[in-house]
């Protein structure tokens, strides 16, 4: 058996549950992008306060993100 | 022989999370923009919401890191990718602006930039194991 495949193994055990926790984290983020993407598709718009409201959340996890590790 | 068919079904377990992750994903379509494709605010927050789709992705990582729970390289990993996510926001507010003031020639440049810069994101944190989904 090829050696490298341990380290995938290892890598998958280690990220498995980090990749679930994601995905529970960005299901709203996506379930809402998805109705924009029907919106935009059916030539529809969105509303000044819903953009503002995407912004101030992306601004906030970037920000968080971006802060040095301790 | 246990152990191996132990750590197969495990890895097995583990590509099925990523594919979950895809699958979730697959809503999401950064298309080109152009003239003749303008950047609306629809468009502004389509590419908005698919940023911070993987910026969430990214901070479970980061969090998984400091509680120790993540890989041995998470730290160099999470710098590498820091240096892609610190240059999108001055070009996503400098998108907002143009979008704002529907400077259309300066809003489609940028807006390709970002939905170039989150490829790049999105190739970097592959190749150090980190799915960020299957947006172009």
């Amino acid at each position: 058996m090829n050696p490298q495949i341990f380290d995938l193994i290892e890598k998958g055990l280690t990220l498995l549950p980090i990749l679930v926790d994601a995905g529970i984290s960005i299901t709203t983020t996506i379930q809402h992008l998805l109705s924009l993407n029907k919106a935009a598709a059916a030539g529809g718009a969105i509303t000044p306060a819903e953009l503002a409201k995407i912004r101030a959340d992306f601004d906030s996890d970037l920000d968080d993100f971006n802060k040095p590790l301790t | 022989m246990l152990k191996r068919i132990v750590l197969a079904l495990t890895l097995s377990l583990s590509l099925a999370g990523c594919a979950s992750l895809e699958a979730i994903t697959n809503g999401m379509s950064l298309a080109t923009a152009s003239v003749a494709n303008p950047v609306t605010p629809i468009k502004e927050a389509q590419i908005e919401l698919a940023l911070d789709s993987a910026v969430k992705v990214l901070q479970t990582y980061k969090q998984a890191c400091i509680a120790g729970s993540a890989d041995k390289n998470c730290r160099d990993n999470i710098g590498q990718i820091q240096a892609y996510t610190r240059q999108i926001r001055p070009m996503v507010l400098q998108l907002r602006n143009f979008v704002d003031t529907n400077d259309q020639v300066n809003a489609v440049v940028v807006y390709n930039q970002l939905s170039s810069l989150y490829a790049n994101m999105k190739s970097a944190a592959a190749s150090l194991g980190v799915s960020l989904g299957s947006a172009t």
